[in-house]
Formats: C-alpha cells, sequence, structure tokens
C-alpha cells in the first residue's frame, strides 16, 4: 500500500498516521519543516513512504535492534525492500486515465539469513549407527516407516509448487539423507529472538533445525531431537528452503495435509472451552479449517496443531 | 419488588459467580467446569460407560489401559474390551469412540518390522495403545506423579509438552492453549522392564 505518491498526493489517511502531512496539513504540526517530509517521532520522513516503511522503521525495526540485532554474527539482516517501478509502462494507460505516480510499489519484508552456529554438528558427530536409541536411528525407523514415508510423500507433494518444488518428489528418507550430508544439521542451540525447532536455510546447502536443549537424561534429549527432526523436515522439505519463503510453513503443510484422505485424521473435534484461560481461542474451533477467522490468519496456531498432530499420528517415533 | 421465590438464589448464584470467575462460565447450556470437576465429570469414565477410558478421577492415570498390556495382550484382549476395530491401517487398528479415538499397533510378527516397532512377541500381539480424547481435558485431570513423569517441552510445536514416565511405558501429549494445557494423546506402550523383548537393529 503506499500512502503518497508525492509530496502532493498525500491522502488524508496518512495525516492520521504522521504528524503533518507532507505540507498539507501545516497547522495539524508545529513541528512541520518540509513541505515534502513528514514529521513522524522526531525524524522527517520521505512523504513517499509506505505505512509499512513507517512501521519498520519505528516498531519493527526498533524492536528487532532491542532484541536480536546486537549479535550480528549469528546472521545478517536483510533490510527491506521497496520497489518503485521508473520508466515502466503502464499496461492500463491505453484504457484508463491513470497518472503513472499511482502505480503501487513492492515491499519486501526485511528478513534474517542467520548464520550457522559453531555447535551444529555435535548432535550428529556423538551419534553411533550402533545405538538404537541414537538420533539419526531414531529418525531412519521412523521416516522409513511405509506409513509414515506414505503420509509425507502425500502431503509433500501437495505442498510442492513450481517456484519451490519439493526435494526428491517428497522422498522424506532422501530428503533426511540430503539433510545429513550437508554441513550444517542439527543445533541444540537456538537463536537469539527465535524459537525453538526454528528450521532455517535450504537442505544441502545450509538446512537447519533448532532443536530444545533438554535439561534432562541424553535418551530424552536424543528421542527430543529426533522428534524434532521429523517435525522440522517437512518445512525445509522445498529445493529452495523454507522460511522466510512460505510454501511449507504450517498453514501451507496444514492445507496440503487437509487436500489429501489424511485431513480426516485430525483428532482434536469441537470448540474449546469458553473458559478465558483458553485466551483468544476460547470458544473457536480446535479445527482451523472450520473456523474463516483462522483461514484469515496464516500464524494462527491452530495450523500448527493441525498438521502436527495428524503428522505425530502418522510418525510416531519408535517406543 | 421481586416476589420470584427463586431471587435471593439467583442473587447468590450471581455473586458467586461473580466471586469465582472462570469456573462459572457457560459453554452454550454446559457449564465449564473447574479442573478439578473437569476431572470428575470429563474424565468420571468407567468400563461400563461407552466412552472405554479408564477411571482417573481424583485417582493418578493408571498404568494399564482396561488391563491390556503392550507386548502381553494381543488382539483378542482387545476386541473383547472394544469390539471390532472400525477401520485398519498398516498394523493399526483404529477405534472411534464417541470420547476418544484409540489406535492399538499390533506386532506383524516376531522382530517383523510393524510400522516403526520390532519386538520379539507374536503376531497380533498389542505393542502400543493410543488414546486421543475428544474433548478438552486438562493434563492435572491426569494427576500424574511428577517423580515418575518427566515433562519435556517440543521445539516444534513449542507448546507442545510431552510427559514420559519410562517405567510404565506412558506417555501423555498435551498442548497448551492460552493458560490450560490440554491432553492431545496418552500412549501406553511397553514397560522398562519388558525392554528385553526388544529386536536389535537390523
Amino acid at each position: 500500500m503506499r500512502l503518497c505518491a508525492s509530496a502532493d498526493a498525500c491522502t488524508s489517511t496518512f495525516r492520521y498516521l504522521v504528524r503533518g502531512s507532507c505540507g498539507l496539513d501545516v497547522a495539524e504540526s508545529r513541528s512541520y519543516r518540509s513541505r515534502d517530509n513528514p514529521y513522524i517521532g522526531g525524524a522527517f520522513l520521505p512523504c513517499t513512504w509506505s505505512s509499512l516503511d513507517v512501521f519498520e522503521k519505528f516498531v519493527w525495526g526498533p524492536a528487532r535492534n532491542g532484541a536480536v540485532a546486537r549479535d550480528t554474527s549469528i546472521g545478517k539482516w536483510v533490510p527491506a525492500k521497496r520497489v518503485v517501478p521508473i520508466n515502466i509502462p503502464n499496461p492500463f494507460d491505453q484504457y484508463f486515465d491513470v497518472p503513472p505516480e499511482t502505480i503501487d510499489t513492492t515491499y519486501t519484508p526485511g528478513y534474517w539469513i542467520y548464520a550457522l552456529a559453531p555447535s551444529l554438528k555435535i548432535t550428529f558427530a556423538q551419534t553411533s549407527p550402533q545405538n538404537p536409541n541414537s538420533v539419526i536411528s531414531l529418525v531412519d525407523r521412523t521416516l522409513s516407516s511405509k506409513r509414515c514415508n506414505d503420509f509425507m510423500g502425500a502431503v509433500l507433494r501437495a505442498a510442492s509448487t513450481k517456484d519451490n518444488p519439493v526435494l526428491h518428489g517428497g522422498n522424506i528418507e532422501l530428503i533426511f539423507d540430503d539433510f545429513l550430508s550437508q554441513s550444517a544439521g542439527l543445533s541444540r542451540s537456538t537463536l537469539n529472538g527465535t524459537p525453538y525447532g526454528s528450521a532455517t536455510g535450504t537442505i544441502g546447502k545450509n538446512g537447519t533445525i533448532y532443536s530444545y536443549l533438554t535439561k534432562d537424561k541424553t535418551e530424552t534429549q536424543d528421542r527430543a531431537d529426533a522428534r524434532t527432526i521429523v517435525n522440522e523436515l517437512p518445512h525445509i522439505a522445498g529445493t529452495k528452503g523454507g522460511w522466510p519463503r512460505e510454501e511449507y510453513d504450517d498453514f501451507a503443510l496444514a492445507q496440503a495435509t487437509h487436500s489429501t484422505s489424511y485431513g480426516a485424521n485430525f483428532s482434536l473435534v469441537g470448540n474449546y472451552p469458553t473458559d478465558p484461560r483458553f485466551g483468544k481461542l476460547a470458544g473457536r474451533p480446535k479445527n482451523p479449517f472450520s473456523d474463516p477467522k483462522a483461514q484469515r490468519n496464516r500464524y494462527d496456531s491452530r495450523w500448527s496443531n493441525y498438521f502436527h498432530n495428524i503428522l505425530r499420528q502418522e510418525c510416531a517415533l519408535p517406543q | 419488588m421481586n416476589n420470584n421465590p427463586k431471587f435471593p438464589l439467583l442473587i447468590f448464584v450471581t455473586v458467586f459467580c461473580l466471586l469465582v470467575g472462570a469456573s462459572c462460565m457457560s459453554s452454550g447450556d454446559r457449564p465449564i467446569l473447574g479442573t478439578a470437576d473437569l476431572a470428575a465429570s470429563a474424565y468420571q469414565r468407567t468400563k461400563s460407560t461407552s466412552t472405554l477410558i479408564p477411571r482417573v478421577s481424583s485417582t493418578p492415570l493408571p498404568t494399564d489401559w482396561h488391563d491390556l498390556v503392550p507386548l502381553h495382550s494381543n488382539r483378542a484382549d482387545a476386541e473383547r474390551v472394544l469390539g471390532k476395530p472400525q477401520k485398519s491401517r498398516y498394523s493399526t487398528s483404529i477405534y472411534e469412540t464417541a470420547h476418544d479415538r484409540i489406535d492399538i499397533l499390533y506386532s506383524e510378527g516376531p522382530c517383523e518390522a510393524s510400522e516403526v516397532e520390532r519386538w520379539n512377541v507374536s503376531k497380533d500381539v498389542i505393542i502400543r495403545i493410543d488414546v486421543r480424547p475428544k474433548q478438552t481435558v486438562p493434563v492435572e485431570a491426569l494427576v500424574l506423579d511428577r517423580n515418575r513423569y518427566v515433562k519435556t517441552r517440543e521445539s516444534h510445536p513449542d507448546n507442545w509438552f510431552t510427559y514420559w514416565n519410562k517405567d510404565d511405558g506412558i506417555r501423555v501429549e498435551t498442548i497448551k492453549t492460552g493458560q490450560v494445557e490440554d491432553v492431545n494423546s496418552i500412549t501406553y506402550g511397553p514397560k522398562a522392564k519388558d525392554q528385553s523383548l526388544s529386536c536389535p537393529p537390523k
């Protein structure tokens, strides 16, 4: 969304967001100094900034800088990008009298490219193929079961897109082999500002799964790692990787699962009780496909519940 | 002045509900009960009811499910309790009851691959029982002994937790929604004392 195409084209909407408005409402802002730059939070900004730019500068940016960006050794921040089309003929000019400056800009949010943590190889270096309860053995046994293999294949093929096709046609065992053979792998550390269980990068290059470091016995940790890999691997199964791409996120994999016969296996039925302790989900359907509100929110936690509820039925770890 | 003889009672109930808060909120016609009440109602299930979930109200989660013991009980024992399964997939029989979904994994034979499991037990011996409640059941209702169950937070989704009682072979998986941690599944597997029946990896 672009609020100001030019200094003179600022809309009234923008005036509510900023103090001063490209010189059109001088009286509203005593701090007005420039006809071209609205005054926000102590700075004069280009009038052509979109609301996303404003949020980036004053909300997301400071939040990120305060919580995450201090340690740049762990990753590289790719800043948000606005592409303003220049000298691109407006194909609709022949039909409508649309001035070129009203052409919208495209906006790509900023994101982190994570450097590989030094602890990445710890888990696999410590595992032994002879140990049936090692991480690799547990994952191998799980993924090689026909039940899990069929499920993963069906869902990943359904999630595959032209832009980010699934690796090996969705053969999860081959995907796991690729995951093992790359330099990255599993880390029991977590990155600042990222939740446990994150998966980043591209398998074959830098695909990384971050597992939760338990405080319990090693056996528990190995099982936790194995469960994390089984649950996270589908999220980075695309040839172009996972997050920040959306093709294999919880929402996409839930949609893919729902499109197969496995969708009927979702075991959580009915609504959450209206007890306020259930937070914003109180009284709402447990199945996100039954709730239009969930359909509008890609990051609703019920998408994750949906996909992983079914995945864990099909891909249970050995006892 | 209200002449309704029930008026003082209504006043009392209203004031009580305001004081107690969440436990008086309604869900349709059915009141939402507190944790203790959930344990007493949602989990007040006995063999005599159709739900086929053991009674756990005010007592700890039983170590066996309806006397079915993995690696010892077999298909005939299970069908005595549950009847014929609604459907089967791979080595698993699936039962749908009014309140639960129950998956029972059977052995394909001594050391034969039975989905992800391989145990040195005869064909049709129960390896694992998964019980998935269809109702919302707070984990507190199971009265888990924290000395026997190791709690692990899942990496992903990070609002999921596992309670593992290795000695008794029981896993309880929970999902935290808001402030409530409710049960996703209860799995009864081989007990620690039966580990000698496990098969070496191929």
